[in-house]
């Protein structure tokens, strides 16, 4: 395989610093801090957004003292729990107490890597993309079970053993849909996904091709975020918090910030692979070939794309937050049942489903 | 290889020239892979290194602020709605919880090894595909014995 030194340029030149294209490391922080502080926004704004969607679901006025309409609520939680103290129970295992929580947010941030917001506009255009999120996704169980074993509690380690129990019951069916995906898109690059669902329009979607999917997925990574109906871990009847017992200050603000981050991710995910990704699905005849300034067209597809594609996610984070404050919480034992009797022989049969229509297509 | 040098000295000289003239462009190829594989990982690198400066920045801020808990040691004993901590949290836990990750460990390279063969589908045909079927069969039946034989049950 020969490569070009032009191709090598192409994927380089990520956003428009023309400068430092010999050194590659420098290239990429920019992009990433950028990163970063686009997830933070996103993160306030959905817990604003969930505590405004909950207080009208349950006919109450949300927060409303905070910022204008409640929007620095988020920011005022977080200063808070900044401030407070940090308590290290007693005859817990400080190290692993500490680094928990740690581990779980360092997984689901890593996920942000592969999604992309536009053609050129992903961090790392790997060619095992969804590959990298699933196998980084299985991460987090861990840090899960560091913060309930060490936290020298009963219902700590109870909710830490259950909450792993459920992470890794819902990957299988996870990993197998989005399996199905890559059959159909030839790729496992979220790029190519994305690309493949653009060719007509609308009816592109991978949503038409895998009904099945999107529901399933919707479910799994419900299951995976642990929240309701999935919400067993933070049963304040059975398990004070589980797993987040002992924590208080940043630690639990962590804990927090992983519930929406993987919300976050999820519904990207969900975007990028059943929905769409950054193409407009309206069929319209590119209009932009009219304009023959090409580095403003760069600009407004891009910003298009990131419009796009979060259009698509907030989609989303609406269903789930409105499935959060609507169904009530299953039990454990229904939990499992679900995920490795229901959930698992239905997505072995959808691949084969899709392998069939591939070969016939072949 | 080895028996044309003697025979055709025309052959040898050609391939001792395109070997040169293939290396030459192979040492080109393998600097621009190499170009090619760091700047798809140098993200990777770098964001690894980045966030758990995140994650762990936030744990010593607290430092300057916070009272000391020394005054109280109840404040650290382990939380069971306001009586004091009975027995030790470590010692028993419900046998039940364990076989879900041994179940778990099957599948889970079961869908990874079936990731390379989902790409390339044109590529394999379907030789490829029946014979990745059968693999799934093989596990699919050990689902079944574990189903049946009550792993999964009164969890």
């Amino acid at each position: 395989m020969i490569i070009d030194s032009v191709e090598v340029e192409t994927i380089n030149s990520f956003s428009k610093l023309e400068l430092l294209k010999e050194v590659y490391g420098l290239i990429s922080i920019l992009p990433i801090l950028t990163l970063l502080l686009g997830i933070t926004i996103e993160v306030l704004v959905i817990v604003w957004l969930e505590r405004e969607i909950s207080a009208s679901i349950q006919q109450r006025i949300g927060p409303e003292y905070a910022g204008p309409l409640g929007l620095l609520q988020a920011i005022a939680d977080g200063t808070k729990l900044l401030l407070k103290e940090d308590i290290l129970p007693s005859r817990g295992d400080i190290s692993l107490f500490s680094i928990g929580p740690s581990i779980a947010v360092i997984s689901v941030l890593l996920s942000f890597l592969v999604i992309p917001l536009g053609y050129h506009f992903v961090l790392a255009d790997l060619s095992i993309g969804v590959f990298l999120w699933i196998a980084i996704s299985s991460i987090a169980p861990i840090g899960l079970l560091m913060a309930g074993y060490s936290s020298n509690n009963k219902y700590s380690f109870s909710g830490g053993l259950r909450a792993a129990a459920q992470s890794i019951s819902y990957e299988i069916p996870l990993t197998f849909f989005v399996l199905a995906i890559s059959l159909l898109s030839n790729s496992s690059s979220t790029v190519d996904i994305v690309e493949a669902q653009s060719k007509y329009g609308f009816f592109g979607w991978n949503i038409w091709r895998q009904p099945i999917g999107f529901l399933v997925f919707l479910i799994s990574s419900l299951a995976e975020c642990e929240r309701l109906p999935f919400d067993l871990l933070e049963a304040e009847e059975e398990l004070v918090a589980g797993y987040q017992t002992e924590y208080s200050g940043i630690k639990y603000g962590l804990f927090y910030l992983v519930s929406y981050l993987n919300l976050l991710v999820s519904s990207l995910f969900v975007t990028v692979l059943y929905l769409g990704g950054w193409n407009l699905s309206i069929p319209y005849i590119s209009f932009f070939d009219f304009f023959q300034m090409n580095k403003a067209v760069g600009i407004l597809e891009m910003t298009m794309g990131i419009f796009i594609t979060l259009t698509k996610a907030y989609l989303f984070l609406f269903i789930s937050i409105t499935i959060r404050w609507t169904l009530p919480r299953m039990r454990m034992d229904q939990l499992l049942n679900l995920g490795w009797k229901f959930l698992l022989p239905i997505s072995l049969g959808n691949l084969l489903l899709t392998t069939s229509s591939q070969l016939v297509s072949l | 290889m080895k028996s044309f040098n003697g025979s055709n000295p025309h052959l040898s000289i050609f391939f001792s020239v395109c070997r040169s003239a293939s290396k030459e462009r192979r040492e080109e190829s393998e600097r621009t892979k190499w170009a090619l594989v760091m700047s798809e990982f140098a993200p990777i690198c770098i964001y690894l290194v980045i966030s758990p400066l995140v994650s762990l920045i936030p744990l010593g801020v607290p430092f300057p602020f916070a009272s000391n808990s020394s005054t109280y040691p109840e404040k650290l004993s382990a939380y069971e709605c306001g009586s004091d901590p009975s027995g030790d949290a470590r010692s028993r836990f419900d046998i039940r919880f364990y076989p879900v990750p041994i179940l778990f460990i099957i599948p889970d390279p079961e869908v990874t090894f079936s990731f390379p063969w989902a790409v390339p589908p044109n590529k394999i045909d379907l030789f490829g595909s029946w014979s990745m079927m059968a693999f799934l069969l093989i596990l699919t039946i050990g689902s079944l014995y574990e189903w049946k034989r009550g792993a999964l049950d009164r969890e």
